[in-house]
């Protein structure tokens, strides 16, 4: 079980992306993390994973425990060591590599036969097993997309951060992919914290759903009370009010302080 | 004809020299993107260390040599921690400069210790010749190209088939993914500095003892162990072994010939040549990783 308290982060000493922000991930369960570009969802997550080092970033106030330890001081390679993996947002495969030996990777802390854990992404993923020996940067999106994913499942995570895991991918894939998270999720009994852009989808796996803006968490409900909250569906889902017709002065509406009614 | 022979072959025994000491290059590159500069100065001191181990302080020669490469591990991982890692997320130029500046700290160092002259290194290997046909070729070069090859099929191995291998592969392509995959990548610094080390102090007694233990020894890195990386491919370790024999037998076969028509001096400048004619055609060297494109 994840959970952040009133994390700030800095990057730089100065720069101040997240401030306050506090949420949970319960065992075993999907929660999504939802916001415009530039609110710090993908700052949470690195926060969580250690990998804000790597940026010149650090937590400086607030806490984050992970199953009881307190991770916010760690080093990524300890955290990965408690089983807190995140798939970084881009697609970033190894390139020169072929696709098995990305998969292999992505175990590199595991021992013993990697054999089933390769058999079990591929029953994920039929498409990577079609691919297995060629060279990671020559796959499509998609593909690279499940590759990182894949990835990520090798190491066998209590805790899966997905960073935008739909950027860039048809519908249809996305669909695809969202679908091989959730069956993870029930099979593995992996707890998946997802950051995303495309809130339908995310929502639609999700039991919990949190959104955020400029560094702090303004909306904090189970995802089926998300999907139907009317901010949400104006400024997220896209469906405002069919069939009227607008005036200029109604344009201001959007132009309003949004106050987030929960 | 026998002539060419006989140059050839001469020329892919320094080559496989010339090729350990490209090895050690392309590993301390592929991992970290650090171009070494220090590499051949780290040569030319290590066999000092074996000389004064060895005619010194009197020791047996296999301890000389067990005792320097002891010290290069434990060198390779004190630069790893004291210059290379106050340097992380710096500019690259600033590292590859600071690479050079040590180059130049060990070659004081040398003259402190023991002079600025030419000494030789004892005798380790049998002096008698092999013959193949009309070739004659020292036995010394023999032990050295087959201490090359050796070491060179050892690290592909590594590389391909363990899983510090596939570690070392995966921080080259990307530091902060590897982070995320629990791989530290500190750690794979300090082990592709000693390894690196460990080659150049074996590339350093081995040329020593077929030349000279000498401050000019130094040069070979700069001179001819870039070249040949440059001509393999940066991140190649095949590469790192074809770039030494090619610069190898150019410099033995086109030294040979073209010499004693200039008044020597010449098979100095063909490596050279051969860089300047690599980064015209074709800049990613041989083996070189191509920037993958998707279309």
């Amino acid at each position: 079980m994840l959970v952040m308290n009133a994390v700030e982060v800095r990057y730089l000493d100065v720069i101040l992306v997240l401030r306050g922000v506090s949420l949970e991930v319960p065992t075993g369960k999907i929660v999504a993390l939802l916001g415009v570009n530039g609110a710090g969802k993908s700052t949470a997550l690195k926060a969580i994973s250690g990998l804000l080092e790597t940026e010149e970033g650090k937590v400086t106030d607030g806490s984050i425990y992970f199953d009881g330890t307190r991770i916010d001081r760690m080093s990524p390679e300890d955290i990965v060591k408690l089983g807190i993996v995140q798939v970084i947002e881009g697609r970033k495969v190894m390139g020169h590599l072929t696709v098995e030996q990305n998969l292999r990777g992505g175990a590199f802390l595991r021992h013993g036969d990697l054999r089933r854990d390769l058999d079990m992404v591929y029953s994920y993923f039929p498409r990577l097993k079609e691919r297995r020996n060629f060279t990671a940067g020559y796959l499509s999106g998609g593909e690279q997309q499940m590759l990182v994913i894949g990835r990520a499942m090798m190491a066998h995570p209590k805790l899966m951060l997905l960073d935008e895991p739909s950027m860039g991918l048809a519908p249809l894939l996305t669909r695809e992919i969202f679908d091989m998270i959730k069956r993870f999720n029930t099979e593995e009994k992996t707890s998946i914290l997802v950051v995303e852009q495309n809130a339908r989808a995310a929502l639609s796996i999700a039991e919990h759903g949190y959104i955020m803006e400029n560094g702090t968490i303004v909306l904090d409900a189970p995802a089926a009370k998300l999907a139907d909250n009317p901010d949400v569906k104006e400024f997220y889902l896209g469906l405002s009010t069919v069939g009227e017709k607008r005036s200029y002065r109604e344009i201001k509406h959007y132009r309003r302080r949004k106050r987030w009614l929960s | 004809m026998d002539l060419f022979l006989q140059f050839f072959a001469n020329g892919i025994m320094t080559g496989g020299i010339y090729g350990l000491v490209a090895l050690g290059l392309v590993l301390i590159y592929k991992s970290s993107r650090v171009l070494n500069l220090a590499q051949g100065f780290f040569l030319m001191i290590l066999a000092w260390l074996a000389w004064s181990f060895a005619v010194q302080f009197g020791l047996p020669m296999w301890l000389s040599i067990l005792l320097v490469l002891a010290v290069s591990v434990i060198t390779g991982l004190l630069v790893e921690r004291f210059i290379l890692r106050p340097l992380i997320g710096q500019p690259i130029l600033a590292i590859i400069v600071v690479t050079l500046a040590l180059g130049y700290l060990l070659e004081g160092i040398s003259i402190m210790a023991w002079g600025a002259d030419t000494k030789g290194m004892p005798k380790f290997i049998p002096d008698e010749a092999f013959r193949i046909g009309s070739v004659t070729i020292a036995q010394q070069y023999v032990w050295a190209f087959a201490t090359a090859i050796v070491l060179f099929v050892l690290l592909l191995l590594f590389f391909r088939y363990t899983k510090w291998g596939l570690g070392m592969q995966i921080v080259s392509e990307d530091q902060q993914v590897a982070r995320s995959m629990g791989i530290s990548v500190k750690n794979v610094f300090a082990q592709t500095w000693a390894f690196s080390l460990v080659m150049a102090a074996m590339a350093g007694i081995l040329y020593a003892s077929l030349h000279a233990v000498t401050n000019f020894n130094a040069l070979i890195g700069l001179n001819k162990a870039l070249p040949a990386i440059l001509l393999g491919g940066l991140e190649s370790l095949p590469g790192a072994l074809v770039g030494g024999l090619i610069v190898g037998i150019f410099e033995s076969v086109g030294g040979g010939y073209i010499d004693p028509l200039v008044g020597g001096g010449f098979s100095d400048v063909i490596p050279l040549v051969l860089m300047l004619i690599i980064l015209l055609i074709r800049p990613s060297g041989i083996f070189g990783w191509q920037r993958i494109e998707r279309i």
